[in-house]
């Protein structure tokens, strides 16, 4: 009966805590059975490389799903800011440290401009921010009049195309970025109040909670995010790409969710976010590498996915009998115990 | 007391702005002389009226619209009982959004319609509504057969020559290079934009040709980003070293495939090759980084307008440059490290005269 407990209590823990991760380890597994270069060290660390960006702003996007709220203008954040850091850098002789900074303020305005407006003009989010990324990419049309912006200086270049040892830079910035998200989610006062913002926002208010304030920090959270993204992305790409971003929102919200931050909100999982995001960048790198073709590829993409996601609601349902079976487990338990006691 | 002071002047101020708007509108409308001297510009200038519906504006078409733009103020000022006026709209790659564009530009009652289709046959829908509405259409893209619903049609290039340009660089190549087999990866544009898929499948057509000689070792579409073409040729480089030429559907994929390349220290082992002479493109053709660049020079496409006026006007039939109602100036330009110094005072000049006298 004891070692039945156990045995349920650990696999309880396993699917609560890291169906992501188990998934990833699946879909690693028979990548790697199906092409001799998936697992090695150049295919890791080019995925390392390429997954980056989207890491980063599902980062940001957690802590927007976890409040439930939502933020459509992630793309247009991305590029605006890498056409502005481009823009300054090569235009205005700027210092690439400070062109940076620029960036990442910038990103932090956009997302502070959403939202301001979602809080004053008590729009809903999904409207508000879908405007907003309209307008940010037409910000950034007008600021290029359409033409990319190339010619950035090396040392900028070698934010996204350089190299430590073997190891690309990018997994040097995004690795901190983890850390400081997860600490921020998980044992920060704004994390909690994120997490109870989206799981009872009334709740979180008579609590005395400044909700605007909250949001406020969310919205900010998410562009600092994408304006760091940008900074990775730019770099990768030698360029500032007026398209730059455009396909991001999708891989995004379906990294974070496969993660385990619910679409609705009341909780932020950024290990999981991070294994979401393996999991996207290996369906994309494990197709290529096999050579399947592009109409397909747009096929396998969506039915992986919907496969991590049901994986996800019938490990749920398992969870939810294996917690009957604990309960009834540990009743029996009890009685085995007591009648020893009496016996 | 107070109160009533104010709210009596309030009143008063807005029955002010009331009566003198009123009397400004009917001022306009109505004074002596203003009626003359809209009849005497509509008299003294013929209005033409361009409408250009693209597929969809990037940063080739926009420098196309610049050109456009200088060829029309240097034509008003030419010809000043003239005065031809440019609207473009962008249906970003959507049949549906094109078809609404045309709904919205025939609204405008334009002279002509200059039309690039998202879709050969799905967006003959927007033709039709300017044939019902009698606008004439000419189709920028055309394909062989050319459906009927166009007036005319208008080429600086065809898809076909562009393709050829790069299978030219390919087949002299290999002839230079008796021993080289090329394991090719084709990216190709986006799924939706139907008449260039010919720029990348007009490869495999000649890998079927010489079997022997090239291998396509991966295809797929880079939806013109330069992130995505940049992981697309990352993983075909891990996934196939033998592929050593890398050949993209635009030059911005062509920036991400030339990245790749650089991440994998693979330069002067892998080639690349675009379409569309921007900058950046012709840049990298000069550091050696791309070895062939393909397109037709920017401001010929300003030729567009010549013909817009000319189909405007009516007077394109037998006029010098048509072929019935075709007007197809062929001229496409294969750049590489061999002329592309010579190539990039063309490439970025604005307009180019046009090659006959204008018929009007």
């Amino acid at each position: 009966m004891i070692g039945e407990l156990m045995r349920i209590q650990f696999l309880r823990r396993l699917l609560v805590t890291n169906k992501a991760i188990l998934f990833a380890i699946c879909l690693g597994a028979t990548f790697t059975f199906l092409s001799p270069v998936f697992l090695t060290e150049t295919n890791i660390f080019d995925e390392l490389q390429q997954v980056s960006v989207m890491l980063i702003v599902a980062l940001g996007f957690t802590f927007v799903l976890g409040a439930a709220e939502i933020d459509l203008s992630i793309g247009g954040i991305v590029g605006l800011v890498g056409v502005i850091m481009g823009k300054l850098m090569v235009g205005g002789g700027v210092p690439v440290w400070l062109a940076v900074i620029i960036g990442l303020l910038c990103g932090a305005g956009c997302g502070a401009f959403n939202a301001t407006i979602i809080s004053q003009i008590q729009i809903p989010p999904f409207v508000v921010t879908l405007a907003t990324g309209s307008l940010f990419t037409g910000l950034l049309y007008i600021l290029t009049n359409l033409i990319p912006v190339s010619n950035l200086p090396n040392s900028f270049d070698d934010i996204g195309m350089g190299y430590v040892g073997p190891i690309p830079v990018p997994v040097f910035i995004v690795i901190p970025l983890i850390l400081v998200a997860y600490v921020g989610a998980k044992k920060s006062v704004f994390g909690r109040y994120v997490v109870g913002l989206g799981a009872s926002p009334q709740v979180v208010h008579a609590a005395g909670v400044n909700v605007k304030r909250v949001r406020l920090g969310v919205y900010v959270v998410s562009g600092l995010a994408c304006a760091a993204a940008s900074v990775v992305l730019t770099a990768l790409s030698a360029s500032a790409q007026v398209s730059a971003g455009s396909d991001l929102l999708l891989d995004v919200i379906a990294a974070v969710v496969i993660g385990g931050t619910p679409l609705f909100g009341g909780k932020m999982d950024i290990v999981g976010t991070v294994f979401g995001c393996l999991i996207i960048e290996m369906i994309n790198n494990g197709l290529n590498l096999l050579g399947v073709s592009s109409n397909y590829q747009i096929i396998s993409e969506g039915l992986v996915i919907l496969l991590a996601l049901t994986m996800d609601v019938q490990s749920t349902k398992f969870l939810a009998n294996l917690g009957k079976r604990q309960v009834r487990a540990s009743r029996l338990a009890e009685k085995a115990e007591m009648s020893q006691r009496a016996g | 007391m107070a109160t009533a002071t104010k709210r009596g002047v309030a009143r008063l101020l807005t029955a002010a702005m009331v009566v003198a708007s009123g009397v400004s509108m009917l001022a306009t409308t109505f004074a002596p002389g203003t009626a003359q001297a809209a009849a005497k510009v509509a008299t003294a200038k013929q209005s033409i009226s361009i409408a250009q519906i693209f597929d969809t504006i990037d940063s080739s078409r926009q420098a196309e619209i610049t050109t456009e733009n200088s060829v029309i103020a240097q034509f008003n000022a030419t010809h000043p009982q003239y005065n031809v006026t440019l609207t473009t709209y962008n249906p970003q790659l959507d049949v549906q959004t094109q078809i609404s564009d045309m709904e919205t530009a025939l609204l405008k009652k334009p002279s002509v319609i200059l039309f690039v289709p998202v879709n050969t046959t799905g967006s003959l829908a927007a033709v039709k509504l300017a044939k019902k509405a009698g606008v004439p259409v000419i189709n920028q893209d055309p394909t062989t057969p050319e459906s009927s619903l166009y007036t005319a049609s208008f080429q600086v290039a065809d898809e076909q020559l562009y393709a050829q340009g790069t299978v030219n660089y390919i087949k002299a190549y290999l002839a230079a290079h008796p021993s080289v087999v090329l394991h090719m990866g084709l990216i190709f544009g986006a799924p939706t934009n139907q008449p260039t898929l010919v720029r990348e499948s007009a490869i495999q057509a000649l890998a079927k040709e010489m079997p022997g000689r090239i291998k396509i070792e991966a295809t797929a579409f880079g939806n013109w980003l330069t992130a995505t073409a940049q992981s697309l040729s990352q993983d075909w480089l891990e996934a196939h070293p033998d592929i050593n030429f890398i050949s993209c559907a635009n030059d911005i994929m062509a920036t991400g495939a030339a990245n790749a390349v650089k991440l994998a220290k693979m330069e002067g082992k892998v080639q690349v090759s675009g379409y569309d002479l921007t900058p950046a493109g012709l840049q990298r053709v000069q550091a050696g980084t791309e070895a062939v660049d393909v397109g037709a020079v920017n401001a010929e496409y300003g030729w567009v307008i010549d013909a817009a006026i000319e189909v405007a006007l009516g007077t394109y039939k037998g006029a010098p440059g048509w072929t019935g109602n075709a007007f197809n100036n062929k001229e496409v330009y294969e750049v590489t490290k061999a002329n592309v110094n010579k190539m990039v005072g063309l490439a970025n000049a604005l307009t180019i005269p046009f090659a006959w006298p204008l018929s009007l």
